[in-house]
């Protein structure tokens, strides 16, 4: 089955998505741009442009570049929208033989559906060409507000341009999809869709298997250009009292000004303060002027707080008309590039008392939702070949009672994951592996799946015997976990079925609990591995006092029993600092002896030299060996028992 | 004898069978092996496809600093060592940006107005100019491999 491409058909501009791999994807045009200006143009040789190219020759050719025919589809010449944009449109309106609207463009007049099955040609060809692969259908959105006609015009474009329209579907509608919200049964839903040129919102209510469009109102000419202008104007009236010039009419200046806007307005969403820096932007009989102003994130604000004040009245008069209160919201989606400004958000988080949805591009997520209407219907969604995931992380209890975890959650399966681990006591013969289930620091409070013995370890210093650890979780989720000893080979398993079948809730109960518990957690981590470090410490000084016995200083000697009998005190309390500061202490002592060795060796050499040349490489290796083995060990992470 | 027949058919049947399911397995093993080669080849070529788009972003406000230096070198009435210090600065960022494979737009005034490579910032009625004429480059426009990174935009006769 061929795929089906999503496409949100904007008035400004028009983005299209599809499933690739699997996954909603964003599909580039032919220009290498992923927003398309949904523009139409003919030039004097009846060569056609659309989108990009159209847009860069839109000044020479004013009367034959149509834009916003979004504004005149499936309309009537007599609509009260139609006639305020007859005055704004710089291309000629007509009325149609049914009543319609006619515009035109080169030679000949067009239905307003003609020109958008243009913009949805260029789409289709592009498409085809990124894909490889012939596209023969779509999805389209439009605004909430569309009636049946506008509807059925969209429709109509769709078809001319060659594709089998399989849906028309709302813009609101698609960016609940783009966030997997129709899935949620009983929520109700804001959608604040901020375009370049228009606003609107609308309220979902998603009941079993409907998305509902409870109300619905916006602004036909209130978009995040006025925010851009509103700008413009600030810096021309600032340039004109500081220079005297007045750049407004200059085209060239003014474009300049029109893109420095726009740049300080994108920066002031992350930044408090814009420069705005256009040096050369004119010249007078005095010279070259340049242009530097600074403006705040504030005094933005202040600027546009009309256009937001509107928006947000029209917020509260949307949730009246659908008999909502502002509590009953449960979501709230953010729509076109505008809704990235933070005061917009801020208003919105005041108004409905939640933190509105952003995670996804502001500007692609109707395509995105649109693509995923489409994955859908050609069941790409489902007929991926369903590669489950481990719901929660695996792992084994390490010393001090820690979960050391082998394979993290959200993994797909099948997989497998070996790590060595060693022994964490001298002359010890087994280890117990004990499988945890959960995202929790300590292994207690995960869920054990198994326990088994690995015995017949050859009697060794801890840290030397190698023990690997061996888990592998196959496509049905069954785990077996298997411990081997490198040194005889030795090995001991035990497999364990239904890992993945821990409940939904059990899932997300785990989940939650370990968010909650993720500060608690990494303290008593930190504990733990302090009091590791502590007792590795201990144990390899003890050794160097036993090892090095006749090269150490009783005054030294008796400084480090005295701060190991100090650390092995605090280091049974959890007071995390005085383990650590004691720690420290000894690690001083024991430097203090490490010194005293090195030195005695050398003294020793020293004399052995002038005896004989060549037993010298032979201590120097030792003292290294020696030197090796204890940081092995200080850093050893074994297995308990 | 005829048992012996007998198990012999049921035998093959079963040998047939495991060979039918190992067919089927291998071959489903092998496509995914192939599934996650051509995952891989995609995922590379997606890779070079953003740092592409990393390179044409920085690129567009390198040029910014590119374009102020150009009209700058425009005002200068007399060229001190200083400013031709300055203006060699320009060099430097041009020869960088081409070492990147971004590369000058080559746009003639006189040559009629392209919108694949040129964009119309303003137009003016000229004598003796064809319409659609390029009058003067207003700012250069320049391409990364070949995708425009910005068109040049441009003055044009419109008679």
């Amino acid at each position: 089955m061929s795929k089906i491409l999503g496409i949100d058909l904007g008035t400004t501009n028009s983005v299209m998505a599809g499933i690739i791999d699997g996954e909603p994807q964003i599909i580039d045009n032919k220009e290498g741009a992923r927003i398309t200006p949904s523009i139409v143009a003919m030039n004097r040789n009846n060569e056609r442009f659309v989108g990009v190219l159209a847009k860069r020759q839109q000044i020479t050719n004013p009367e034959n570049t149509i834009f916003s025919v979004k504004r005149l589809i499936g309309r009537k010449f007599s609509d009260k929208e139609v006639q305020k944009d007859l005055k704004l449109l710089p291309y000629e309106i007509r009325e149609s033989k049914d009543g319609g609207v006619d515009v035109k463009m080169g030679d000949k007049w067009y239905r307003p559906f003609e020109i958008s099955a243009m913009i949805l040609q260029k789409f289709k060809n592009d498409a085809e060409d990124r894909l490889g692969e012939k596209i023969n259908e779509v999805i389209i959105t439009c605004p909430a507000y569309f009636d049946d006609s506008q509807r059925k015009a969209t429709k109509v474009a769709g078809e001319i341009a060659g594709f089998k329209v399989r849906r028309v579907i709302n813009e609101p509608t698609a960016a609940a999809l783009a966030y997997g919200l129709s899935k949620k049964v009983d929520q109700q839903i804001v959608v604040y869709d901020f375009g370049g040129g228009t606003f609107d919102i609308s309220i979902l209510d998603v009941s079993e298997d409907t998305v509902e469009v409870k109300a619905t109102n916006g602004h036909t000419h209130l978009g995040g250009d006025d925010f851009d202008q509103k700008i413009i104007d600030w810096l021309v009236a600032q340039f004109k009292k500081d220079q005297g010039v007045d750049l407004s009419k200059d085209k060239l200046a003014l474009q300049r000004l029109k893109e420095g806007a726009e740049k300080a307005k994108i920066e002031l969403s992350t930044a408090i303060e814009s420069d705005i820096n256009l040096p050369f932007v004119t010249s007078d009989s005095s010279g070259p002027k340049h242009l530097t102003y600074k403006l705040t994130r504030a005094q933005l604000e202040d600027m546009v707080k009309e256009y937001i004040d509107k928006s947000i009245d029209l917020v509260k008069k949307t949730l009246k008309d659908a008999k909502f209160k502002t509590s009953d919201i449960d979501e709230i989606l953010l729509v076109g590039g505008q809704t990235r400004m933070p005061k917009i958000q801020e208003e919105l988080k005041n108004l409905l008392g939640r933190e509105p949805r952003k995670d996804i591009n502001p500007d692609e997520v109707v395509a995105i939702g649109a693509a995923i209407q489409a994955g859908v219907l050609q069941g790409d969604m489902k007929e991926i070949l369903l590669l489950d995931v481990a719901p929660l992380s695996l792992g084994i209890e390490t010393l001090g009672g820690v979960n050391t975890t082998l394979i993290n959650k959200n993994t797909t399966v099948p997989y497998s994951k070996k790590q060595v681990f060693s022994t964490a006591g001298d002359n010890q013969t087994s280890v117990q592996i004990k499988v945890l289930q959960g995202e929790r620091a300590m292994a207690i409070d995960n869920k054990p799946l198994g326990t088994f013995i690995l015995d017949g370890i050859p009697p060794a210093p801890r840290g030397l015997p190698q023990i690997e650890v061996d888990f592998e979780l196959d496509a049905n989720g069954i785990l077996q976990v298997s411990a081997t000893d490198k040194g005889t080979n030795k090995k001991q398993s035990i497999r364990i079925e239904g890992t993945c079948g821990v409940s939904d809730e059990e899932v997300e109960r785990m989940k939650k609990e370990a968010e909650l518990h993720a500060e608690e957690d990494k303290k008593k981590k930190e504990i733990i591995e302090a009091k590791n470090q502590a007792e590795a410490l201990v144990f390899s000084t003890q050794r160097t006092l036993i090892d090095a016995k006749d090269k150490i200083s009783e005054d030294t000697k008796k400084e480090i029993e005295q701060k190991i009998e100090e650390l092995n005190k605090i280091k049974e309390s959890d007071n995390i600092e005085e383990i650590k500061s004691k720690t420290q202490e000894l690690m001083q002592s024991a430097q203090k002896a490490g010194q005293e060795i090195y030195q005695k060796a050398q003294a020793e050499q020293k004399t052995e030299q002038e005896k004989e040349a060549g037993a010298e490489d032979n201590k120097e290796e030792k003292a290294e060996d020696k030197k090796e083995q204890d940081s092995e060990e200080g850093e050893a992470r074994e297995e308990d028992k | 004898m005829e048992k012996q027949n007998k198990e012999k058919i049921q035998k093959d049947k079963d040998l047939k069978a495991l060979k039918q399911e190992k067919d089927k397995y291998l071959a489903g093993w092998q496509r995914c092996q192939a599934d996650f080669l051509n995952y891989k080849k995609a995922e590379a070529e997606r890779l070079n496809a953003l740092v592409d788009y990393e390179i044409e972003d920085w690129a567009h406000e390198l040029l910014i600093v590119i374009d102020q230096l150009d009209r700058a070198r425009q005002e200068v009435k007399e060229k001190t060592s200083v400013i031709q210090g300055f203006l060699q600065i320009e060099e430097y960022f041009i020869n960088f940006l081409k070492s990147k494979d971004i590369k000058e737009i080559k746009t003639e005034v006189g040559k009629l107005f392209n919108p694949e490579i040129e964009e119309a910032v303003e137009t003016e009625e000229k004598k003796g100019a064809k319409d659609g004429e390029i009058l003067a480059i207003v700012q250069k426009g320049y391409k990364h491999k070949n995708k425009i990174v910005r068109p040049t935009r441009v003055k044009v006769a419109k008679n």
